[in-house]
C-alpha cells in the first residue's frame, strides 16, 4: 500500500482530540445549568440510578436528550456541507446557500401555523421534499454550478424569496405560533427531548454510514466532470444522488430544530484546514465530528451565556459560525474563484 | 460496420457533433489503428478536441456512431468503457492539498468500484503507475507543490493507473514550457513504444506531433483536410491550406521529421494555392 | 443612448403615468382617472376628492415612485460592480441592517405613527451601518474586496442581523404585528411627512448614482482591463458601493425592505438595452418604478377584494408581499432560460 503517514496520522490525532473534546463538553452540557451538578452527582444520576427525582428529569429527560441531538445533528448538518461541497466543487455550497435549508423551512412553518395535520414523525419527509425543491430551483437557476458567484446569488435570492413566505405566513398566525415560529426562522435546540430525538434518529442512523460510503464517489467528482466521465463514472446521475443524500441529511435536523446555519458551511472547511487535504474520506469523519463539536458548544452558550434566558442556538451559530467562514475564506475566495 | 472499422481499436462513422446546437464535426470517419501514436491537429475551432471528446464518450455525436474494438461506444457500459480508454483533458485541476498518491489512487475506479476497498492488484497497478511516469517519489507530495511538467507526469499517472490499453490525451502539452513539454512527449512515445499503449492526442504544435506521431490527422472546420504519416502531412501545401500560413517545410537531421517553419500569414484575397 | 434605450424610457415613462393614474384612483373611494385628474388640476369634482388625492394618495404614489427608482438604480449599480445580472440591493445588508435598527428603536418606544422622519433616519443609519460593515468584512488579505467575497459578506451580515432582529422580537413581540408590515415593505399610510424625509436624500443619490454610469462601464470589463485605463479599481468600486448602499437605504428607510424589484428590474432592463451602464442605469430607475407602483396598485385592488375571508391585512395588503409573489415567475423565467 502506498503509505500516506501523514494524513492517516494526522486523522487519527484530531479524531482522538475531538472526542475527548465532545466528551467535555457532554459532561459540561449535562453539569451545567439549574441545577448545576459536580462530577460525581452527574456520574451518580447516570450510572448509579440515584439522586433527586427532579435532578434526574432536568438531567435525563432534559439535558442528555438535548445533547444527543445536537451531537446528532451538528454532524448531519457538517456531512451534508462536505457533500454538497465536493458535488458541486464549490467552497460556498451549503444547504442554507442552496435553498435547501429555507425550502424545508417553509415546509414546517406551514405545517406549523396551517395546523397541518403531519405526523412529527413524518415531518421530515416533507421538509425533505422542500429542501430538495428549493436546492432544485436554486441549482437549475444557476446553471453553472461552478460559478460561486452565481450560485450565491441564485441562493441568496431564493432563500429571500423562501423567507418572504415565512414572513408572510407568520403575519396570517396568532400570537402565539409567532413565538414558535421565530424560533423556526433561527434554530433552536431547546426543548427538544426523547421524543424528539426518535424522530432524527432513523435519519441519523442511516445517513451517516451512507454518507461516509460516498467518499469515493466524492474524490473522483472532484477531479472534474470530464475526468470523472472518463474514469466511468455516470456524472449527472450520481450528482443528483449525491444532492438528495446532501439534502435528505439536513431535513430531519430542520424538521426538528429548524434552520440551524453555517455549521454545514464551516465544519468542512475547518476539517480540510486542519487535515491539509481534501480527500474525502478523510474528510467527512473529521468534519462531522467537528459539527457534532461546533453545535453542542453553540447550545452551551446558548443555554448558558444569558441564563435564566436562553438564545436559540442558531443565532450563536450565526454570530460566531459567520464570521469565522469569512475569516477563513479570506485566502481562499480570492484565489478561487471566477 | 466496414471492416476497417470492425479491425480498429477505436472508429468514428459518418459521426456529426457539437455543444448544443452547434455542429462542430459533420459526417466525419476515421479509424485509428491499434498500438499507434496519432495527432490531431488543426487550428482552433477545426473540431480536434470535439472529436476527441467524441470518441472518448465524452460527448454523444448528434448522428453516426463510435465503436471501441468493434463495438458501439453508447451502447456499452460506462464502466467497461473506463476499462477499456483513459481520457485526460484540458488543463485539468486538482483539489488543493491532494497528494499524488490519493489522486493516482482515484485512476482506479472503474476497477473497483464506489464501495470497494483496493485490493492487492490496485495497489500493483498505482505503483506501475508512479514508476512508468518517474513519480513515485513524489507520492506522499501534494500535487499542487509539484512542476508544470512533474504534475502532467502525475495526471499521465492517473491515466496509466487505469491500466487501459488505449489512452487519449487532449493538449497534455499546452501551458507547459519546452522542457516540460519534451518530458511528457518523451513518456507518451515510451508508453507506446514499449508498452503498446494506442494513443491519440491533440496537439498544438506542429512541429511535436510530426516528431511524436506515427500518424497525423488534420482538421480545419470539423473536416479532416489531411490524414497519413507525418512526412505526408506536413507539407507546405497543407500547412497553407489548413492554418493560411506560409512555410517552409525541412527535415530534421537527427530525428528526422518534417519540420515546419512559418514564414509569413496568407493576406485575405489572396486566392489559395489548391 | 441607443435607439433601443431610448424606446425603453419613453415607453417606460408613458406606462408609469398611466398607472400613477391608475394608483391615485384606487382605494375604498374609488375614482375615475377623469375625475383623479380633474382632482390634480384643482378643479376637483368635489372637495373630498381633492383632499384624498392630494392628502392620501399622492404622497403615496411619489414616494412608490421615488422608491422605486432608488431601488432600481442601487440593483444596476451593483449588478455593475458585482458583474453578474443576479445582485441585488439586498447584498449590501442595507436592508437587514435598516429594519434591525428600526426594530430597535421601536422597542425602546418609539412608534411607527410618530413622524416618520425619526424612524426613516434611524433606518437609514441602520443600512449605512451594516453595508459598512459588509465592506469590513469583505476586504480580503491583501486589501481588495472581490465580488465573490462582497457577495458572501452581504448574505453573513444580512444573516446576522436578522438573527439578532429575530432575538429582539422574541424578547419584545409586542412591536411584531407593525414591524412585520415593514419586513416585507409596504407604503401603507405614507404622507407628506415621509415624502419630506425621503425626497432629500433621493435628490441627492439619484443625479449622483446617473453620473456613475460611465465608472460603472469601466469596472463591467474586469479590473485588469479597468486599471489599464486609468480607473482606480478599489477606489471606484467601494464608492459605487456606497452610493447604491445610500439609495437602497433611503428606499428601505420610507417604504421598508420591499425585495425583488430591485433585482428584477434591473435585470429586464439590462435584457432590454444592452449593458452599457448609461442606458441601463436610467432605464432601470424608470421600470422599477413602473414596477413597485404596479405592484402596489396591485396590492390595493386586492386589499379591496380580499381572496380569503379574513385577512389580516386590513390596513392594506403591503406592497412587498406582491413584489415577493414576483420573485416565484421571476426564478421560473431564470429556470427556462438555463434549460435553452
Amino acid at each position: 500500500m502506498i503509505a500516506q503517514p501523514r494524513h492517516a496520522l494526522r486523522a487519527l490525532a484530531l479524531t482522538v482530540t475531538l472526542l475527548l473534546g465532545l466528551l467535555v463538553i457532554g459532561m459540561l452540557a449535562l453539569q451545567q445549568g439549574t441545577p448545576t451538578l459536580t462530577p460525581g452527582q452527574l456520574g451518580a444520576i447516570l450510572f448509579a440510578g440515584e439522586g433527586e427525582r427532579l435532578t434526574r428529569i432536568v438531567v435525563l429527560e432534559l439535558r442528555l436528550p438535548r445533547l444527543a441531538l445536537g451531537i446528532a445533528s451538528g454532524a448531519l448538518l457538517a456531512l451534508s456541507g462536505v457533500i454538497l461541497q465536493d458535488t458541486l466543487r464549490n467552497p460556498l455550497a451549503g444547504p442554507e446557500l442552496l435553498g435547501i435549508t429555507g425550502g424545508a423551512a417553509v415546509i414546517v412553518g406551514a405545517i406549523t401555523i396551517f395546523r397541518l395535520p403531519a405526523p412529527a414523525a413524518l415531518v421530515p419527509w416533507f421538509t425533505l421534499a422542500g429542501g430538495l425543491a428549493g436546492g432544485l430551483v436554486v441549482l437549475l437557476a444557476a446553471q453553472s454550478m461552478r460559478s460561486t458567484l452565481r450560485l450565491i446569488l441564485v441562493g441568496a435570492s431564493v432563500t429571500a424569496f423562501l423567507n418572504a413566505l415565512l414572513i408572510g405566513m407568520i403575519s396570517l398566525a396568532t400570537q402565539n405560533d409567532v413565538n414558535l415560529l421565530f424560533l423556526f426562522l433561527v434554530g433552536s435546540l431547546a426543548n427538544r427531548t426523547w421524543a424528539h430525538l426518535a424522530i432524527v434518529l432513523p435519519w441519523a442512523l442511516l445517513g451517516v454510514p451512507a454518507a461516509l460510503l460516498c467518499a469515493r464517489l466524492l474524490n473522483v467528482l472532484q477531479l472534474g466532470d470530464d475526468l470523472a466521465a472518463g474514469l466511468g463514472l455516470a456524472v449527472a446521475p450520481v450528482r443528483l444522488l449525491l444532492l438528495v443524500i446532501g439534502a435528505a441529511l439536513v431535513a430531519a435536523v430542520v424538521a426538528v430544530c429548524g434552520p440551524i446555519g453555517w455549521v454545514a458551511l464551516l465544519a468542512p472547511h475547518l476539517a480540510r484546514r486542519l487535515l491539509a487535504t481534501p480527500n474525502a474520506a478523510y474528510v467527512l469523519p473529521i468534519a462531522a465530528l467537528i459539527g457534532a463539536a461546533l453545535l453542542t458548544s453553540a447550545d452551551l452558550l446558548a443555554r448558558l451565556v444569558l441564563a435564566p434566558t436562553e438564545l436559540p442556538v442558531g443565532i450563536w451559530t450565526t454570530l460566531l459560525g459567520g464570521p469565522l467562514l469569512l475569516i477563513l475564506l479570506r485566502s481562499h475566495v480570492g484565489v478561487r474563484h471566477e | 460496420m466496414s471492416d476497417a472499422t470492425l479491425a480498429a481499436a477505436l472508429a468514428a462513422e459518418r459521426i456529426s457533433a457539437g455543444y448544443h446546437r452547434r455542429t462542430v464535426l459533420d459526417d466525419l470517419s476515421v479509424g485509428i489503428t491499434r498500438g499507434t501514436v496519432t495527432a490531431l491537429v488543426g487550428p482552433n475551432g477545426s473540431g480536434k478536441s470535439t472529436l476527441l471528446k467524441t470518441l472518448a464518450r465524452l460527448l454523444q455525436p448528434h448522428t453516426g456512431t463510435v465503436y471501441l474494438d468493434g463495438r458501439a461506444i453508447a451502447r456499452m457500459p460506462t464502466a467497461t468503457v473506463a476499462r477499456m480508454l483513459a481520457v485526460l483533458p484540458q488543463g485539468p485541476t486538482a483539489p488543493a492539498g491532494l497528494t499524488v498518491a490519493e489522486l493516482v489512487e482515484q485512476g482506479r475506479y472503474p476497477h473497483a468500484g464506489p464501495l470497494r476497498m483496493l485490493r492487492r492488484q490496485d495497489h500493483i497497478a498505482i505503483s506501475e503507475a508512479l514508476a512508468l511516469t518517474n513519480t513515485a517519489q513524489f507520492a506522499d507530495r501534494p500535487v499542487d507543490s509539484l512542476s508544470g511538467g512533474e504534475r502532467q507526469r502525475v495526471w499521465l499517472a492517473l491515466a496509466l493507473a487505469q491500466a487501459t490499453p488505449i489512452l487519449l490525451l487532449d493538449e497534455p502539452t499546452t501551458f507547459l514550457d519546452i522542457g516540460h513539454q519534451i518530458e511528457v512527449l518523451d513518456l507518451v512515445r515510451s508508453l507506446n513504444r514499449n508498452h503498446g499503449k494506442t494513443i491519440i492526442m491533440v496537439l498544438h504544435d506542429l512541429n511535436h506531433a510530426a516528431r511524436y506521431a506515427d500518424r497525423m490527422i488534420a482538421l480545419r472546420t470539423g473536416q479532416i483536410i489531411a490524414d497519413g504519416p507525418p512526412v505526408a502531412v506536413l507539407t507546405p501545401t497543407l500547412v497553407e491550406r489548413v492554418f493560411g500560413v506560409r512555410a517552409t517545410v525541412l527535415i530534421d537531421p537527427i530525428t528526422g521529421a518534417p519540420v515546419c517553419l512559418p514564414y509569413g500569414v496568407v493576406s485575405q484575397g489572396e486566392p489559395a494555392p489548391c | 443612448m441607443n435607439r433601443r434605450a431610448r424606446v425603453v424610457l419613453a415607453s417606460g415613462s408613458l406606462l408609469l403615468m398611466v398607472l400613477v393614474v391608475l394608483h391615485l384612483g384606487v382605494g375604498s373611494v374609488s375614482l375615475t382617472p377623469g375625475e383623479v385628474l380633474r382632482a390634480v388640476l384643482d378643479q376637483a369634482d368635489q372637495p373630498l376628492h381633492r383632499q384624498i388625492v392630494w392628502d392620501l394618495r399622492l404622497p403615496r404614489a411619489m414616494i412608490a415612485i421615488v422608491a422605486g427608482a432608488l431601488l432600481g438604480l442601487a440593483g444596476a449599480l451593483l449588478q455593475a460592480i458585482m458583474r453578474n445580472p443576479l445582485a441585488e440591493p439586498g447584498l449590501t445588508g442595507v436592508s437587514a441592517g435598516g429594519v434591525f435598527f428600526a426594530v430597535l428603536w421601536l422597542t425602546r418606544g418609539g412608534t411607527m405613527a410618530e413622524p416618520g422622519r425619526t424612524l426613516a433616519l434611524v433606518a437609514l443609519a441602520g443600512g449605512l451601518a451594516a453595508s459598512g460593515l459588509v465592506v469590513l468584512m469583505a476586504r480580503g488579505p491583501s486589501g481588495n474586496t472581490d465580488p465573490v467575497r462582497l457577495v458572501l459578506a452581504g448574505v453573513l451580515v444580512s444573516s446576522i442581523l436578522s438573527s439578532a432582529t429575530a432575538l429582539v422580537l422574541l424578547r419584545n413581540n409586542q412591536a411584531l404585528g407593525s414591524i412585520l408590515t415593514w419586513m416585507i415593505g409596504s407604503l401603507n399610510g405614507r404622507v407628506w411627512v415621509h415624502w419630506e424625509a425621503l425626497w432629500p436624500w433621493a435628490a441627492f443619490a439619484l443625479p449622483v448614482g446617473l453620473l456613475c454610469a460611465g465608472v460603472a462601464n469601466a469596472l463591467q470589463l474586469g479590473d485588469p482591463i479597468a486599471a489599464g485605463i486609468g480607473v482606480p479599481v478599489e477606489r471606484a468600486r467601494l464608492a459605487l458601493l456606497a452610493i447604491a448602499a445610500l439609495l437602497a437605504a433611503s428606499a428601505v428607510a420610507a417604504v421598508g425592505a420591499v425585495g425583488f424589484v430591485g433585482l428584477i428590474g434591473p435585470h429586464l432592463t439590462r435584457r432590454l438595452v444592452g449593458d452599457d451602464a448609461r442606458c441601463v442605469f436610467p432605464g432601470s430607475a424608470v421600470l422599477t418604478a413602473v414596477l413597485l407602483v404596479g405592484a402596489d396598485v396591485a396590492a390595493q385592488i386586492i386589499t379591496l377584494n380580499p381572496p380569503f375571508a379574513t385577512t389580516p391585512y386590513r390596513a392594506g395588503l403591503p406592497v412587498g408581499a406582491v413584489t415577493a409573489l414576483l420573485g416565484a415567475p421571476f426564478f421560473l423565467y431564470l429556470l427556462r432560460r438555463s434549460g435553452s
